[in-house]
């Protein structure tokens, strides 16, 4: 003990610290709370100003008695008036429950607030009974033509089999049912999600001033992560669906019709009347012109209340692949190889030795396992996303394009990285890094083979592969998409097939060209492979937090990475993706640090890549050119 | 004068600080050329430069009066043969397509690629490896489709480094035989080589020995003995005093069956002490002549005159 208080001395001043500052904070949360208390009594209009009798937390029964004062019940007691009369007025707060049973009268009013519950049977009230806060009042087979009932906040009221002169209405929630009952006069004044509800009655004078109320709860986006209300969509043909309600609802029926409008112009109407709370309703839109655009549901009740809410949707309207374009350049650029064969043939023919064809086939040829892999390895990806569609179909009446793009986007661009990498490493980082190490390459040039010819021989090889392995992914895709979609969105999986293509083609050949950079400039066959692996895995994800020390996203520039998202987002689905979820709009929301984006287009990114696969092709062949090998 | 097939001039090669070759000049003009030299000293590199993988940090080299590393590249490639000392061919691929890949190379006609094969696979006895994969050859086979695949456009010049290395006694004889006769088709062959007696074998035309990658001597085998001061005597009878009083006086003294042969600068010397002993002892001398050295003892002589003017 002796010893414990010893180690404790030493804490003494974090001790006495911690201590003092318990204390000053017990303090202020004494002082806090003594002071608030009469402020909440205070804040209530209704606090009783003449002699009163206060129950507190306790059990009363008053039976058969005549009270003159006013009754305050506060905290959690529970007071029972039975055949006897109350003078004043009876004041509710807290928890509390009142029961007036048996022909027992209250003269004045009743108040009741917070959570505390009123229970009224078989008596009169004379005065005004005031519901606020989230209580519960219950009027059963009671008769007074004066009484009046007043409803605020959440109140819950139930008058049954009941005689009342007034109801008037201001909640912002809750609900009023009135049933088998009669009263002279009701007043609906508050918000339509305070419900009222009649049945079987009687109401003589009915003030209905109710918005009838509506919430826009479509079209839903199906999106890998979630189900979300999509502002901004790439559909031609919205299912628009909302929900519609009114106050009151009378033996039942719900009495509301709904005008739908595009950007102000009336679209339709439809009848939204029935036996039930709410009508769910939903409804086509077709929408041809991108931008922003205003959708507006009305709904009417039959007192002629309106309620107007809308939504402002994005059409997106994502590129149209340009098949013509693209089959020209096709056709231009095997115009211009077979050209070039056909000149390097009659070239041949006046004496000059070639060898770029001999290298070109036999690396075909010694690729021909690896090309059947990584062509299979290409389509896996798609097959998936076969597999991944069918069984959303089968839980989703049918898939939204908006979907179908977000899903082809991240198994797309996730795939590309990691293939591309394993693509690049396996066709090009052997190349020729594995000829210097065994020392093939000394012998092979003795043949009259120039170097040239050998790294171009190889890299016409490596760009057909490319192509052979991008058309199985886009291939792929298309077949997996295309039986889930509706009919009028063909073109658009045809289109993203196309930019699949594209996109694969910008993130293999400068990956391609980095690698066989490596793989003929260093010396040592590990620089080949390890170069590629920090390019592609270590770079971007180093580089996505300097925006955040330059301000500026120009350091995304040297990712690749960052590209093939960019291109993703103009021709794919405009998602985001992981550089775009952590630079700006990321960092501004948390930090409040602004950074300048980058926004770049398609050309300029296009050609970036193209001038990375130049440079790395130029600069490996003007080395290899001129290196020794031993 | 003949044209010379091989020409270098000041051919130099630096690893860093290493001097690989220095300033070598060599004249190949045909027959067979043997390059000879020590461990490291520099006759791959002298190789690999003549077939354009290694680029010389000065100087130059002509194969058939042309720079092998002008505008006529290709074509003076189309005359070479090369066997590397460490044969790495494409091993995934079998004897017959590495030989139909190294003609399609060439662009030879396919009927002439098929003959070739069958005839170059026969010549280097791997007929039956035809269809065998490269990498489940052993050494010695490596280096006989090493062989095959430099004779495959019938080269003018063959360029083989330490191609002897790998074979077994059987295999260089009939590897020597081969070159002799390849020789006769008027090919000429430069081979490197530390292994000595081969070269005398292959009867070569012309050696040259180098070391620390400079040249000591070039020339043919009657010319570096001229070159040499150094003659090889052979006294008979190899008599035990003869022995005794040449040793203090010669560089090497060898036994011959009934023969000794004795390595010197100083002919008469030798005869002197020979005679004098004859006399004294009463030893009939039956032979006493002077000789030129052979391959093995020119080369060891030449290092030897080579570190002593060094030193």
């Amino acid at each position: 003990m002796v010893k414990m208080i010893q180690k404790l001395k030493k804490f003494k001043t974090p001790i006495l610290f911690f201590s003092v500052l318990i204390i000053i904070c017990f303090i202020i949360q004494c002082s806090t709370l003594s002071k608030k208390l009469p402020e909440s009594f205070s804040r209530d209009p209704s606090y009783p100003l003449r002699n009163s009798i206060t129950y507190e937390n306790e059990d009363v029964v008053i039976e058969n008695q005549t009270i003159m004062e006013d009754i305050i019940i506060i905290f959690t007691s529970n007071v029972s008036i039975i055949n006897s009369t109350v003078q004043g007025s009876i004041y509710m707060f807290n928890t509390g429950n009142l029961n007036v049973l048996q022909n027992s009268s209250i003269t004045n009013n009743l108040v009741i607030s917070d959570l505390s519950t009123l229970f009224i049977s078989n008596s009169t009230i004379e005065g005004t009974i005031e519901c606020r806060d989230t209580t519960i009042m219950r009027l059963y087979d009671s008769h007074t033509i004066f009484t009046k009932v007043w409803k605020f906040d959440s109140a819950n009221i139930y008058i049954y089999n009941s005689s009342i002169d007034q109801l008037n209405e201001f909640g912002v929630a809750g609900s009023i049912e009135i049933v088998n009952s009669q009263i002279a006069s009701v007043v609906l004044n508050g918000m339509p999600s305070s419900r009222t509800y009649i049945s079987n009655s009687n109401i003589l004078s009915l003030t209905d001033l109710v918005n009838p109320s509506n919430v826009i709860t479509g079209p839903v986006r199906f999106s890998f992560f979630n189900i979300s209300i999509g502002f901004s969509t790439s559909e031609r043909i919205i299912t628009l669906t909302w929900i519609g309600w009114d106050s009151p609802i009378i033996d039942g029926f719900l009495n509301i019709t709904f005008q739908i409008f595009l950007d102000n112009q009336f679209q339709a109407e439809i009848n939204g009347s029935g036996l039930y709370n709410q009508y769910s309703g939903s409804y086509e839109i077709e929408i041809f012109n991108p931008g922003l655009h205003n959708i507006t549901i009305v709904s009417i009740d039959s007192r002629g209340n309106q309620y107007t809410s809308s939504m402002i949707i994005e059409m997106i309207e994502y590129p149209t692949f340009q098949w013509i374009p693209f089959f020209i350049v096709i056709a231009v650029i095997i115009g211009t190889v077979t050209l070039a064969i056909i000149s390097l043939r009659q070239k041949q023919n006046r004496g000059y030795f070639s060898s770029i064809g001999t290298i070109f086939k036999k690396e075909l040829a010694d690729s021909k396992k690896k090309i059947l892999i990584l062509a299979a390895i290409a389509a896996a990806p798609g097959i998936i996303l076969f597999f991944v569609l069918r069984v959303i179909s089968q839980e989703t009446d049918s898939i939204s394009i908006d979907g179908m793009r977000d899903l082809i986007y991240i198994f797309f661009t996730l795939f590309i990285s990691y293939f591309g990498l394993a693509f690049s490493i396996s066709v090009g980082a052997g190349a020729v890094a594995d000829a210097k190490k065994n020392g093939s390459l000394s012998w092979f040039f003795s043949k009259p083979v120039r170097r040239w010819e050998f790294l171009w021989g190889k890299i016409f090889a490596f760009l057909l592969i490319v192509v052979i392995t991008l058309i199985a992914t886009s291939v792929s895709f298309v077949i997996a998409c295309i039986f889930f979609v509706e009919p009028i969105y063909i073109t658009d999986i045809l289109s993203l097939g196309g930019y699949i293509f594209l996109i694969g083609l910008a993130a293999l050949i400068p990956l391609t060209a980095i690698v066989v950079f490596c793989s003929s400039v260093f010396k040592k066959t590990g620089l080949a492979y390890f170069i590629p692996i920090m390019i592609i895995l270590l770079l971007p994800s180093l580089i996505s937090f300097v925006p955040i020390l330059t301000k500026h996203e120009w350091p995304l520039l040297f990712s690749l990475n960052y590209y093939y998202e960019q291109l993703g987002n103009a021709w794919i689905s405009n998602t985001g993706g992981f550089f775009a979820q952590l630079s700006s709009s990321v960092y501004f929301g948390v930090t409040d640090i602004s950074i300048t984006p980058l926004n770049l287009t398609t050309i300029p990114i296009v050609l970036i890549l193209s001038g990375i696969t130049i440079v790395f092709l130029v600069l490996s062949t003007l080395i290899f050119q001129k290196q020794d090998l031993p | 004068m003949k044209e010379p097939i091989i020409q270098t001039f000041g051919l130099t090669k630096n690893f860093g600080d290493v001097i690989a070759v220095n300033k070598l000049n060599l004249r190949v003009t045909g027959g067979i050329y043997g390059l000879l030299g020590p461990n490291g000293a520099g006759k791959t590199t002298t190789i690999k430069m003549m077939v354009g993988s290694l680029f010389p940090t000065e100087g130059r080299i002509e194969l058939f009066g042309q720079d092998i590393n002008g505008k006529e590249k290709i074509n003076m490639h189309k005359l070479i043969g090369y066997v590397p000392e460490q044969p790495t061919y494409f091993l995934h691929m079998t004897a017959e397509k590495l030989l139909q890949y190294i003609g399609t190379i060439f662009h030879m006609p396919k009927q002439e690629i098929k003959q070739k094969i069958t005839s170059l696979l026969r010549l280097v006895d791997l007929s039956d490896a035809r269809t065998r994969l490269i990498a489940k050859f052993s050494a010695g086979m490596k280096q006989r489709i090493g062989i095959a695949q430099a004779l495959m456009n019938d080269p003018e010049l063959l360029i083989l480094d330490e191609i002897t290395s790998n074979l077994d006694p059987v295999g260089r004889n009939q590897m020597i035989e081969l070159l002799k006769s390849l020789r006769k088709e008027g090919k000429t062959i430069f081979i490197s080589t530390h292994i000595l007696p081969e070269i005398q074998k292959m009867n070569a035309n012309s050696i040259a020995i180098i070391d620390q990658g400079h040249l000591i001597m070039e020339g043919t085998i009657e010319e570096l003995n001229k070159k040499l001061k150094t003659k090889a005597i052979i006294i008979n009878p190899n008599h035990e005093l003869f022995r005794e009083a040449l040793a203090p006086i010669v560089s090497e003294i060898t036994e011959e069956f009934d023969s000794l042969i004795v390595n010197t600068e100083n002919v008469n010397e030798v005869w002197q002490i020979i005679a004098n002993i004859s006399l004294k002892n009463d030893i009939a001398i039956k032979e006493f002549r002077s000789s030129g050295l052979d391959i093995e003892q020119i080369f060891l002589e030449a290092l030897k005159s080579e570190q002593g003017e060094g030193g």
